[in-house]
């Protein structure tokens, strides 16, 4: 007969323990094994607990009967339906800003297509943010009963549990008391459209009797510092002294700093354009010092050269301006 | 989920006959057992620590053990050992098994047994299993530990090291009563003998039934950011905490408040059950820096600060 060493090291001491294969294999550990058990239904199971709680259970609680993927269409509903919202709102306002900006380009006879850019810019914008913004939170704030499940349940939409499944029930019995209307301000809306028509109006009226400034923009652009309008005066040449260009554009082409064949060098200082006229004053009087003129400097006679002219001619001349005086 | 609040609210009903007061405590040892969690109650002698477990072991049907913590208390005396049995004449060893075979572990005064004996509990409450020798026994589900410590007394005593303090899902502070309360407890535990009778209201089953449906509870994705935040703030706010939490906590709390909420009859977590939960889950979790400590801060001031700032 075989025998097997079962071999126990239980720290302190080694034991070896020899068991024969005949007989089947002993059980030395007598010890109660995990038993697995079954999930139970728990309202089954309060029935027997606590009846009194399964029967208020039974009314209170909401069965679930919608399939979990139906959240879904739930939630692109919401989004959808919010943005649409927004989107009504935006373009309201869109349409606001580009009537007050045609009737400035109007009244100064401007472009008109610039009033475009305003209106576009600002929708693009708003609707940028919109699509960033969280729609369940404003749901959320607006309706406290949906505090965290829309966003429990969107971002959760394909787990299914019994939970999950009553979350679910709960939302789209939460749903219903949801309108729409409440996110649309009426007020503000029909005040926003009401401003749409005055301008309208505005924009007519201006049309038919054609107000308007006439703007010289190049004018005005003269008048601005870093304008690139032909500025006249003083002003005008502070200005374009003081304002960009290259050196080169300031002192001009080299030609014109020749005197006779030789070069001379010039140089300029920029000066500042503003004026202060509390700053002028008489002119002071100045002698000039003898020392300021240099000593080579007097009074020589002037040569005159001749030429070699015949005296007839010379004669012929004279009479002619004589008779010119008597006649 | 509304029925669950109902059952909690039923067993707060029950442990109130024998209990007065610590209502926050009770509910946060529930919720640690739907995490099936270990807990780590500490507060002042004689504040019904020991009799709250007792109470809830009876009210839930479950075996109960408890385990006196001294200095002198060996690993054996925990897990069990193989004693020597005669048979018919032949000897054999047989597996006596030790207090951790049970459902409900009350391990009190924990910091009173060697870091040998404390270690001894680790497998137990990480892994559900105990190894003696070359064999693995399976530890019957549900299991729990809970455990107390005083936090006075400190002489003779051996601290939990941090690995151990970090397989306790949570560490509850147990307080005292209020006035009214210290009053009735006084009036009813000085006039009569007090043996009430108290209904079994939940099992085995049903207990494991509501530990799967806690892991079943949704939460937002901007909350569970949330809770990642907090706990990785208490990592990077190096002004006041010298060691944060690691990523055990996370799931810790992440789990405590899907319970939390269950037990109150969400179907859904809520920025409230993780504030809520906050507290017990990362208190034993992190350790302040001199500075806060200098400063007289406590760790739930430390905790209350982060959940200011995560967002």
């Amino acid at each position: 007969m075989d025998k097997k060493i079962k071999k126990l090291n239980l720290g302190f001491m080694k034991v070896e323990h020899y068991m024969g294969d005949a007989k089947p294999k002993q059980k030395f550990i007598e010890i109660e094994r995990r038993k697995k058990i079954e999930p139970i239904d728990i309202q089954k199971e309060l029935l027997t607990s606590l009846p009194h709680l399964a029967k208020k259970e039974k009314k209170s609680f909401i069965a679930p009967k919608q399939k979990p993927r139906k959240i879904l269409k739930l939630m692109k509903e919401i989004n959808l339906s919010l943005y649409n919202l927004e989107v009504f709102n935006a373009l309201l306002i869109a349409i606001i800003i580009f009537l007050l900006s045609y009737i400035f380009l109007i009244i100064f006879n401007l472009n008109r297509l610039y009033s475009l850019a305003p209106p576009f810019i600002y929708f693009v914008v708003l609707l940028y943010l919109n699509l960033k913004e969280n729609k369940y939170l404003k749901i959320e704030k607006k309706f406290p009963n949906l505090d965290e499940k829309l966003r429990a349940a969107a971002d959760n939409p394909y787990m299914e549990n019994p939970v999950v499944n009553e979350l679910h029930s709960e939302i789209f019995h939460d749903m219903k008391g949801v309108d729409y209307a409440s996110f649309l301000d009426s007020r503000k809306t029909s005040q926003k459209v009401l401003v749409c028509i005055l301008l309208c109006f505005a924009v007519l009226l201006l049309a038919k009797y054609d107000v308007g400034f006439d703007l010289d923009l190049d004018k005005m652009r003269g008048f601005i510092p870093g304008g690139e309008g032909n500025a006249t005066g003083i002003l005008g040449d502070i200005i374009s002294a003081a304002s960009g260009g290259s050196d080169e554009d300031i002192y001009g082409d080299e030609y014109l700093a020749e005197l006779g064949e030789e070069e001379i060098t010039i140089n300029m200082e920029r000066v500042g354009y503003e004026i202060n006229m509390n700053d002028v004053k008489d002119p002071s009087l100045r002698e000039f010092e003898q020392s300021l003129f240099p000593d080579d400097v007097g009074l020589e006679e002037a040569e005159v050269y001749q030429k070699d002219i015949l005296k007839e001619n010379q004669e012929l001349v004279k009479n002619y301006f004589k008779k010119l005086v008597q006649g | 989920m509304r029925q669950y609040k109902q059952i909690f609210e039923e067993i707060h009903k029950e442990i109130r006959k024998v209990v007065v007061g610590q209502d926050e405590v009770i509910d946060q040892i529930l919720i640690g057992m739907m995490c099936n969690g270990n807990v780590l109650l500490e507060g002042y002698p004689g504040l019904a620590k020991t009799l709250a477990v007792r109470t809830l072991s009876e009210i839930m049907d479950l075996k109960f053990s408890r385990i006196q913590n001294t200095p002198d208390l060996m690993p054996s005396d925990v897990t069990g050992t193989y004693i020597i049995e005669e048979v018919s004449g032949k000897r054999h060893f047989k597996f006596q098994p030790g207090p951790v075979f049970t459902n409900i572990l009350l391990a009190d005064e924990i910091n009173r047994a060697t870091p040998k004996t404390q270690s001894a509990l680790l497998e137990a409450m990480q892994e559900r299993q105990v190894t003696i020798g070359n064999e693995t026994f399976k530890l019957d589900e549900p299991f729990f530990v809970l455990a107390t410590q005083n936090p006075i007394e400190q002489e003779g005593t051996y601290p939990l090291p941090e690995a151990q303090t970090d397989r306790f899902l949570f560490k509850i502070k147990v307080d005292y009563p209020t006035e009214d309360e210290e009053s009735k407890i006084a009036d009813i535990y000085s006039s009569h003998e007090r043996t009430p009778k108290l209904r079994v209201l939940l099992n085995k089953g049903h207990l494991l039934t509501m530990q799967g449906y806690v892991r079943q509870v949704p939460i937002a994705n901007d909350i569970k950011k949330r809770v990642l935040n907090i706990v990785r703030l208490t990592r990077e706010r190096k002004e006041l905490i010298q060691y944060g939490a690691s990523p055990r906590a996370s799931i810790g709390l992440i789990l405590a408040a899907k319970a939390h909420a269950l037990v109150n009859g969400r179907n859904h977590v809520a920025t409230e059950d993780v504030i809520k939960m906050a507290y017990p889950v990362l208190r034993h979790r992190i350790i302040l820096n001199f500075e806060a400590e200098r400063k007289g801060l406590t760790t739930d001031d430390a905790i209350k600060h982060i959940i200011e700032h995560a967002r």
